[in-house]
């Protein structure tokens, strides 16, 4: 009786972690899809003139009217100017405290003029305008567009591009710092590192993987920041560079320790026939250690990639946070994880922009997922644990 | 004729540059872990005292202590520590002890190694999701501390099971030979042997634990609340997002600067004292059980 309790106990704990990862997928799945169906401007009509002989908008024309790059004779409307008006100017016109009358009065006087174009809740519409269609496409506006400012109003931009490619950025520049000095440390670390420092090497990679990852960026933002802002003289040093050598140093522990546990494990008789065949040490780590460890290396290249790609607070203070495309390693970039810390605790619950963020969350977790099933998938059967 | 050996030993100069580029990498990594460490010391020396831990901050944050940070870090990590320690050492003991190594056994193996590779901010996000949202918890110690544990979870899993299996078999047997039933062998030598293992795992994870930052955005930590907390379900200051909150919000960044630095060296002072002592416990167990 016992016995089952205790047992029974501990498998339904097991299946906690069936159900976390089932939670996760299915509450950033409930949050993040909303991205693809809803329309950031649910809440809103679109109205012109009457005389006004424009019938529909897509979202890049009518955003570009209200910032005024468009004209109304480009979209096939009358050789006025466009007067813009939705809830975020509208205070300008008519104070911060105007009271609903003076708001309808000064409303109804705007909706004489021809150019005007409103976006507004449709309870405040003046009657006397004529309703428009804006269309939306999701799809288009995620992965067709360029831009991220995702609170412009009435009509923002979520294009994912410069946050993915931002990511994948750092990530692959932050590689190129842990990959090489990852192995160097690990083949130190196996082959010439003498016995009775091995434990302490450890507890070093351990410290440096440990170490908060908020108090690494501080120390990035006020010795590494102005150091590169002086030695490349750049207008600032919060670059992807600049967390890509961050990142890429907190990881390399992780790119070391299973190339080294991969290396500690080559088969002695290929060693032995290497060292028999009159290879010096070194022809025998680079011409049959490394080559015989080739899939350990690629999991812990995958695994470091993940880890990169995930880290959130080093990127927000120290990569300049412009959601623009990354051209070169001393642009300023922003990535996935950066931009969710950095404008979540401000998306309202259930907003538009709350609901594209969880989708990019979505996109991050599968992108991680698949990195860590691939990792997995390629490590020797032997070896799984 | 004789036998003509060479007189010396060839000296592969090529080979010594090799070895000697590895080693000067391998052991940069402690130069700079030492730089970083070493800044961080002097420059928040300046402001640690008695009185900077112990009182809460005053003038926007530009003077005083940091009490309830350091309160609030300790409360919530303490509490995540102690769901996911629980969780996790059953999880581990059944993955290690009891489970019949069939599918189940390894999709849970696999799933823990695909949960230990979710970005943090990803717990987050369903942190947010779930706890604060949909279950209601409001941002509060609970919701943080839940989603922390659940971040631990594949640390303290892992954990477990090397613990469990790192028992020797034989006693194991043994106990099982004397007509103990599994959970009585469980319960009375495996984990009274694993004991000390497992203790070494949750130190290790009180120290990743209080560093994380991004879990804990959305879910526990308040930017500014010069309160202690008196109720799991109430929201707390934290260390790392004080930390983020000074460096980045405040509105005289050179005031508040000094602030940031002892923070910081608290928040480091804190992983590191867990992660070595985690590291020397480990050490002398590893030399106990050679014996």
């Amino acid at each position: 009786m016992r016995d089952r309790l205790t047992i029974g106990t501990f498998r339904a704990s097991a299946l906690t972690i069936i159900l976390t990862l089932a939670g996760i997928l299915v509450f950033l799945v409930r949050e993040g899809i909303p991205a693809l169906t809803k329309k950031p401007f649910e809440g809103l009509r679109f109205a012109v003139h009457p005389s006004n002989p424009v019938q529909k908008l897509s979202a890049d024309q009518c955003r570009a009217l209200f910032q005024k790059n468009l004209a109304w004779p480009d979209v096939g409307g009358p050789h006025t100017p466009v007067l813009p008006i939705h809830l975020y100017n509208l205070e300008r016109y008519v104070g911060s405290q105007a009271t609903p009358e003076k708001i309808k009065a000064f409303l109804d006087s705007v909706a004489q003029v021809t150019g005007i174009l409103v976006a507004l809740p449709p309870t405040w519409l003046p009657t006397s305008l004529r309703p428009i269609r804006v269309e939306w496409s999701a799809w288009e506006a995620l992965f067709g567009s360029t831009r991220w400012s995702p609170t412009y109003e009435p009509l923002p931009e979520v294009g994912l591009w410069p946050l993915l490619l931002g990511s994948l950025w750092v990530a692959l520049l932050g590689l190129l710092i842990t990959i090489p000095l990852g192995v160097a440390m690990a083949i130190y670390v196996a082959e010439f590192l003498p016995r009775t420092l091995y434990y302490p090497m450890k507890v070093l990679w351990e410290v440096v993987a440990g170490l908060p990852s908020v108090v690494v960026g501080f120390w990035g933002l006020v010795v590494l920041v102005p150091w590169l802002q002086k030695s490349f003289h750049l207008t600032t040093g919060e670059t992807a560079l600049t967390a890509a050598l961050l990142l890429g140093w907190m990881t390399i522990p992780l790119m070391a320790s299973l190339s080294e546990e991969a290396l500690s494990n080559v088969p002695r008789l290929l060693v032995e026939a290497s060292y028999g065949l009159g290879a010096t040490p070194w022809q025998t780590i680079l011409r049959v250690k490394i080559p015989a460890i080739r899939s350990s290396l690629l999991t812990a290249t995958l695994l470091s990639a993940g880890r990169i790609l995930g880290e959130t607070m080093i990127v927000l203070i120290v990569s300049g946070n412009a959601p623009v495309l990354p051209t070169s390693p001393l642009s300023p970039v922003r990535t996935l994880p950066a931009t969710l810390a950095a404008e979540l605790g401000e998306a309202p619950v259930g907003s538009y922009h709350y609901h594209t963020l969880f989708f990019l969350g979505l996109i991050l977790f599968l992108l991680t997922l698949a990195i860590n099933i691939l990792a997995y998938a390629i490590t020797p059967a032997e070896k799984k644990t | 004729m004789p036998l003509r050996l060479p007189k010396k030993k060839p000296k592969r100069w090529g080979e010594k540059a090799l070895t000697l580029v590895v080693a000067t990498i391998s052991w940069s990594m402690l130069i700079v872990l030492v730089g970083v460490i070493g800044f961080l010391a002097y420059q928040g020396g300046k402001v640690l005292s008695w009185a900077f831990l112990t009182t809460p901050m005053r003038e926007g944050m530009q003077a005083g202590g940091i009490a309830p940070p350091l309160v609030g870090s300790l409360w919530v990590s303490t509490l995540a520590l102690l769901i996911g320690a629980i969780l996790g050492t059953a999880t581990g003991a059944y993955l290690s002890e009891f489970s019949p190594k069939g599918r189940l056994h390894r999709l849970i193996e696999l799933l823990v190694n695909t949960l230990a590779g979710v970005p943090s901010i990803v717990y987050g996000l369903f942190g947010l999701a779930l706890f604060v949202v949909a279950l209601g918890l409001g941002a509060s110690i609970l919701s943080g501390a839940l989603t922390l544990s659940l971040l631990s979870l594949p640390i303290l899993i892992r954990n477990a099971q090397e613990a469990f299996a790192g028992v020797s078999a034989d006693l194991k047997l043994t106990s099982l030979g004397m007509g103990a039933s599994p959970a009585q062998t469980f319960w009375r030598i495996t984990l009274r042997l694993a004991f000390p293992r497992l203790i070494t795992g949750y130190v290790l994870a009180m120290g990743r634990l209080l560093g994380e930052t991004a879990p804990i955005l959305f879910t526990v930590a308040a930017y500014y609340l010069p309160t202690y907390p008196r109720s799991p379900f109430e929201p707390t200051m934290m260390l790392p997002y004080h930390l983020y909150a000074l460096i980045t919000s405040g509105t005289n960044i050179t005031q508040t600067y000094p602030m940031a630095f002892g923070t910081a060296l608290v928040l480091v002072s804190l992983t590191l004292i867990l992660t070595i002592a985690a590291a020397i416990l480990r050490f002398r167990l590893k030399k106990r059980l050679h014996v």
